[in-house]
Formats: structure tokens, sequence, C-alpha cells
């Protein structure tokens, strides 16, 4: 399978930090890849390193197996990218950036480009909008969208759903697979939220303190059956009193709120949902959650 | 390249910042002018005080040629403000916006952004210049007519009417470069911060300095003048005198240029190398 | 033997009658009737206009070759035309006799000179009293023309000016001159700058500290039309800058 990004002992040291240690990753064609850890890691340090804002100290990285540095302007017309936020030129209109920044992109934007882009992010009605007008949300969106707009290969994108509520969260989540599954796109995913690379991704590597932690396939990597899940109800105490007193007890752990939480094996939550139900518990929602510091802990308690 | 120009150019002129500079200098010479046109006979009469005993004038020397002549020796302090303006947030101000990240990562060098947004720069400047002289000479000779043109310096010269445009223009073409420098120098400590304030107030700062230095009579200032290029400043009057001095005009475009050129380099060379984390 | 007495007495007479001859002619000169003459001479001159062309040559004064028209009619009116700039000195804008010799003044007559076979007449004018400007005028006066060669006068502020005149029969008939020069020395001028202030560079290497400041300026005067009657309304529009 064709490699798109090949990082090779890659290290960034800023004054007494070392940013990023060592780094060894490999993307390859068609693929979601969850870039993950949490923050502080040096997944943005690492993707500044392939958008060439920043030098690495050492290592080396090809991108469609060329050496970044040597062949930048071919392989950044290829790439679209966020990084971290996506700050635009407020003062001007989404149709104006995109027409801007399509002209820095290496090959002919035409209108009917852009207004396709705007349309893919739902940015339309608003195109002619200054950006300063627009929501966080929005300006996410055009985010993606400048990063889309001169069709590129690979996307980079830093921590897209930052700051999104969960419908603007889904709204991306359902482009990302879009983009992958129709356009074929390779996407090169950073997030510090596992959830959400988990239900996009096919591969992923996490990162800690500038170094590999664990790098394969999601669905090897998240085998592991037991998950905690949020049940939201209206009786609170007794929903909890029980699932202690049933097969599900000993993964209880807390009740704040209107929220019952437990760990239990994935497989089973349709099961207890079915037990609630059945004990007049009404259940409003059901939330799988799994926390990239839990399954750190997970994956350093199994020894992965 | 020309789209990167066009682009910076373009952002140069959205931004409501940009028009200070034609705004003042509109402004500057609407008061200039009115107060000629109330007081330009006893300006002219301080002028010519000197030579009014012996002599009897003819002619239109209250004219807009004149004008423009004072207005020019405004350059001085006024003009690089507005300058510094522009060009010291031509980089700080994209690290402020936080639009580096997206503009460096497209297909295009740093040394095509570093010179693409350093000729938007030096355009502006010059837009600004030439404004100046457009208004100053043009506004000047619709309300006093031309004529003659009266300079003193260290003597009395007098330019028939069709000998002062060609003069004009070549010193606005030499103050031009002169305000170039100030650009470059603006733009220069731009790309050390992230904040356009920095840029502005030490570029001002530096210019003050020197002027201070050029102005102080002990030898060892007079020695340094020359490497200073607020002394060139005021070298567009070479085009005014009663020779043309060559040698001087090829010596002040040789400094300013030089001057234009080793800020540009210094500013390429610190862009290249620099990590981009805002 | 008869004939000596009277070819000596021939001779006696003839030289009595130079000897006479020759006193009369070198009588000492009145420098008033001379004067006199001089202003009948000019009042023949009703009225006058002519092209002047005034070439500035002065080393602190930069002033390019300018074309104007003067008008004159007796006594004293006077009027400069000209699309242009031009400067000209006052002191010559006026030459006849009567501007030139006016007010009261202490005439005495110097001595008589020789320019070209012109016999020229020196004589000093001391104004009285203390208000004219002038201190003292040298006058020289061609005695056969009846015209005024040159004034050397002595100011009180100003230093000292020189007016030569020169006339020429091809240009005008009249005792008009076909040129003017004017020496004067602007040493006691001082100038202004423009009212900013100009940070003048260090070019002592370049400049003339010891700049010379007499100047000359010379007004070649052509195309006279003399007595065609000018009208008043002519110098009715104010002098420009006085």
């Amino acid at each position: 399978m064709e490699k798109i990004i090949e990082i090779n002992n890659l290290y960034k040291r800023f004054k007494d930090i070392m940013a990023v240690d060592d780094l060894n990753v490999n993307v390859y064609r068609g693929d979601v890849f969850g870039f993950l850890g949490p923050n502080g890691a040096g997944k943005s340090t690492t993707i500044r390193m392939l958008m060439t804002l920043i030098f690495p100290a050492k290592g080396s990285i090809k991108i469609f197996d060329k050496p970044l540095h040597e062949n930048r302007n071919y392989i950044l017309s290829r790439i679209g990218a966020i990084v971290e936020k996506p700050d635009l030129y407020n003062y001007m209109s989404a149709y104006k950036n995109l027409e801007m920044l399509g002209r820095l992109s290496g090959r002919p934007i035409g209108k009917k480009r852009i207004e396709e882009v705007l349309e893919l992010v739902g940015l339309k009605e608003r195109a002619k909008s200054k950006v300063k007008t627009y929501s966080f949300g929005m300006k996410q969106r055009l985010g993606i969208a400048q990063a889309l707009i001169h069709d590129p290969e690979l996307i980079i994108l830093d921590e897209p759903t930052t700051g999104l509520d969960p419908q603007g969260m889904k709204e991306i989540r359902e482009l990302i697979l879009y983009l992958s599954h129709t356009e074929k796109k390779t996407i090169f995913l950073s997030s510090h939220i596992l959830s959400e690379v988990e239900l996009v991704a096919n591969r992923m590597i996490i990162i800690d303190k500038g170094k590999t932690v664990v790098e394969g396939e999601v669905s090897e990597l998240l085998k592991t059956p037991w998950i905690k899940v949020e049940i939201e109800t209206d009786e609170p105490v007794r929903c909890a009193g029980l699932i202690k007193n049933s097969g599900w007890g000993t993964g209880f752990e807390s009740v704040k709120d209107n929220i019952v939480t437990l760990n239990m094996e994935k497989e089973l939550i349709p099961e207890i949902n079915k037990f609630l139900i059945e004990n007049s518990i009404k259940v409003y929602g059901l939330t799988p959650k799994r926390s990239l510091e839990e399954y750190f802990l997970n994956i350093t308690e199994k020894g992965h | 390249m020309k789209n990167l120009i066009g682009f910076e150019l373009y952002k140069i002129f959205r931004k409501w910042r940009s028009y200070i500079g034609f705004i003042a200098i509109t402004l500057l010479v609407l008061v200039v002018e009115t107060a000629m046109y109330f007081e330009g006979d006893k300006y002219l009469h301080f002028l010519t005080r000197s030579l009014q005993d012996t002599f009897f004038f003819t002619g239109n020397l209250l004219n807009g040629y004149l004008i423009a002549y004072y207005v020019l020796g405004a350059l001085v302090i006024h003009i690089p403000f507005l300058i510094t303006l522009v060009n010291g947030d031509l980089l700080a101000g994209e690290a402020t916006m936080g639009t580096y990240r997206m503009l460096l990562s497209r297909p295009v060098s740093r040394f095509q952004i570093i010179t693409s947004k350093f000729l938007a720069g030096q355009i502006y400047s010059f837009l600004l210049i030439i404004w100046l002289g457009v208004l100053s000479i043009g506004l000047g000779t619709l309300l006093f007519g031309s004529g003659e043109l009266i300079v003193v310096q260290d003597v009395i010269t007098v330019f028939s009417k069709d000998d002062v445009l060609w003069r004009f223009v070549s010193a606005y073409l030499l103050a031009s470069l002169s305000m170039g420098v100030v650009a470059g120098l603006a733009f220069l400590f731009s790309s050390l911060v992230e904040n356009a304030i920095g840029p502005i107030i030490s570029t001002m700062t530096i210019i003050i300095v020197f002027l201070i230095l050029s102005a102080i009579n002990i030898d060892f200032f007079r020695a340094l003048k020359p490497y200073l290029f607020t002394s060139y400043s005021m070298d567009w009057r070479l085009f005014f005198g009663s020779e043309i001095d060559a040698g001087e005009i090829w010596k002040s475009i040789g400094v300013l240029s030089l001057h234009i050129a080793v800020f540009y380099s210094v500013t390429l060379f610190i862009f290249k190398r620099k990590d981009i984390l805002s | 033997m008869k004939k000596k007495p009277v070819i000596k007495s021939f001779f006696v007479l003839i030289f009595v009658l130079v000897t006479l001859l020759g006193s009369l002619l070198n009588a000492q000169i009145n420098p008033e009737n001379l004067l006199s003459d001089v202003r009948k001479n000019f009042a023949r001159v009703k009225d006058y206009s002519a092209d002047m062309l005034i070439k500035v040559d002065i080393n602190i004064i930069k002033v390019p070759e300018t074309k104007v028209k003067i008008l004159y009619k007796a006594p004293d009116k006077i009027r400069v035309k000209s699309e242009s700039f031009a400067m000209l000195p006052k002191e010559g804008m006026n030459f006849s006799p009567n501007a030139l010799l006016k007010g009261d003044n202490s005439i005495i007559f110097e001595k008589e000179e020789d320019w070209n076979g012109s016999r020229i007449a020196v004589i000093k004018l001391i104004p009285l009293g203390s208000a004219s400007e002038i201190v003292l005028s040298t006058i020289w006066v061609d005695v056969n023309q009846l015209v005024v060669r040159k004034v050397e006068s002595t100011t009180k502020t100003r230093g000292t000016f020189v007016i030569d005149l020169q006339y020429e029969k091809t240009v005008t008939e009249f005792p008009l001159p076909s040129m003017m020069t004017f020496k004067f020395d602007m040493s006691r001028q001082n100038f202004n700058s423009h009212g900013f202030e100009e940070d003048e560079k260090p070019k002592e290497e370049k400049k003339d500290k010891s700049k010379n400041t007499e100047g000359t300026v010379k007004i070649v005067y052509s195309g006279y039309a003399v007595n065609k009657g000018i009208p008043d309304s002519e110098f009715t529009e104010q002098e420009k800058k006085k």
C-alpha cells in the first residue's frame, strides 16, 4: 500500500522541553489516521512540522514519497490543512477568503469550486458575510473549506471538533467520512478525544510527551470489551440500586445528578437497556464513553 | 508572485489603517494650501525680504510649485509615521490574526511570501508619496496657478516654469526611495514580533534618534552622519539646487537602496528560519 | 621791406584769436546748467515702450534670463509687464534724468574725462537733508550728447551700486539706453529659508564659503516705440510685489 506520510525518528526541542522525541509514523493512502494524545503530547508540534511551519531538530519527513523540505511547494499543493484553530481574514467574506487562498494553492480555482466547497461545509448561505460575523462553529467549517478548496489528496485536521457542540461534532464526523469514503481522501486527524477518533479512523497512533505510546489498527487497539457507560434517567438512585444488585454491579462507578456511570462490556449495552426498562426505569440516554486517559490507564495496566 | 503581491495589496487596502496615511496627507495639503491662500503673500515676502530693497519683482511666485515645495519639506517626520503604520503591520499583523499558519501552509515559499509583502509595502509607500505629489502640485496649481519656483537654499534660485516639473518628479522619486527605507525598517521589525505596535514605535524611535544624532555638532556624530539613513531623507532638495550635484544624488540613491536591500535581506534571513508558533 | 610788419601783425592776430578761442572752449563747465540741458534733452521723450532682456549675474542668486516689456510716460509713470517672473533693480527701472537726479542735491563739478572721444563731465551730487537713502552720487554726463553715461551711488544700508548706460543710435535716436548694467553688492543681505528647518549637509568642500556677493544685472533694450501716445490707463494696474 502506498505510504502517504512517513515520519522517521523525528525530534523537536523548545528550550528545555523535548516536544517531539523520536517519533515514527506511517500513514497509508486512504487511511483515516487518528493522531491522538493528551494536551501537550506534541500533536500540534508534529503537524506544524508536517506543514513546514516549524523545523525539526532531527529526523525526516516524507510525504507522497518525497522529502518534505526539498519538495515543499509540490507537496503542499497536494495537502489541505487546519493547524489548530482556523484563523482567517476577518475583514473578508468567506468567499473572498477562499478565492484569495485558493489562488495561492498552486492551481486555478474557479467560482464553481468555491461554491461547491462552501456548500459541502454548509456555508453557502453566508458566503458573502464577513468572517468576523461568524460563530466559532462556522469558522471551523470555513477552516475545513480552505483546506479543501484546491481538492488535495491529503487532509490534515488538527482537533477539528474543538469547541463545537455535539451537533457540530457530528457534522464534522460525517464530513470526514464523506471525504474518506466518497472523495477517497487520506485524512490525518489529530485529537485528544478518543471516542471521536474511534468513530471515523481506521488506524491510529497515541503519543505522549512526544513519544509513541501505541500504533496500529483502531479495531485491534480498541478491542478491549470494557467500556464506561453513562445512563441518563430521572430516577438515578433507584437505577443505581438496581444495577448494584444485578450482574452489572461489579462495574458500578458513580451517581451524579441524573447520570449513573458504570463500566461494562460493550456488547451488553442493549441488555442493560432492556433490564432497566423492564424495571420501569425511564432511560433518556445511554452513552458509551471512552476517555483517552482511561484508555491509557487500560493499555498500561494490560501491558499494550 | 503577481498573485501574491496582488493579494498583499488587497489586504493592505482592506484595512482602515491604510487610509490614515492618505487622509492625513490630504488634510495636511489642504491645511497648508488654505494657509497659503490667506497668508501666502506674507510667506513670499518673508522669503524674498532680503531682495525686496534692491529688486522689483513681477510674475506669479506664489504658485502651486512653491506650495508643493513647501509641503515636500514636511516629509521628514510626518510621512514616515504614516508609512510605519502599514509596513509595521505587514508581518506582525498576520501573527496577531493567526493567519500565518494558513498562509504558510500554502504551496508558496517563504521567500515568495516575504518578497511579495515587502514589495506590497514598498508600493504602498510609493503610492502615498505620489498622492502627496499629485495633491500638492495638482491642487496647488489649480488654486494658485503655475509659474516660476523660488527656492532659498545656500543661494536663491528661481527656476523657470518649464524647468520645474521634472525636478519635482525626480524629487518625489528620491523621496519615495527614502521612505522605502523607512518601510523596509518597519518591515524588518514586523518580522520579529507578533504585534504591530512594537515595529511602529521602534521605527519611529530610530528615526527620531538618528535625526537627533545628526543634529549634534560634535566630531564623533558628524563622522557618523553619512551612515545614518536619515541624513539622506532631505536629499530630494538636491534637485532644486542651482546646479544639480549628480554625484551626491547617486550617492543618496546608492545609500538608500543599500539600506532597503539590507533590511529586506535580514528580514528574509530571519523569516526563513523562524518557527511559526503563533 | 614794408611787407614784414603786415605779416607779423597777421600772425599775432591769429595767435590772439586761437588763444581766445581756446580759452573760450576750455571754460569751466557749469554742472547745474549741464544737468538742466540733460533734462531738456530727455524731455523730448514723452513716452516710450521697450522690450527688456534681463540677465542676472550674481553668485548667490540664480535667475533665468527673462523678457519683460517696460512702459514709461513722463514725468514718472513706469510699468513693467511680464507673463512670467522677472526681477529688475529698482534703481534701474526709471533711468530718466528726473529720476536719477531727483531731490535736492548739492551739485559739484569734479572733473572732465575723455571716454572714447566723448567729453564726460564727472559731477558729484550730495543729497541735502537726512531723509534720502543715498549718501553720495557721482554722475558721468556726456557733454556732447547730453546723456547720463554712468551713475555711482552710495547708500546708507545697501552699499554702493553702479549703473552703466550705453546708447546706440541704431537702437533709437532718442536719448534712451540700448543697454544698462547695474552693479551692486549683496553682502549686506540676509537670506531667509523656506520656514522649515533644513538639515544642511556638510558639503564644505564643495561650497564656496567666501562666495562673491557682488553682482551684475544687465538689461538689453530693444524695440523702442517712442512718443506713440501711451494712455494713462496702461499705468493704473498696480505693480505687483515691490
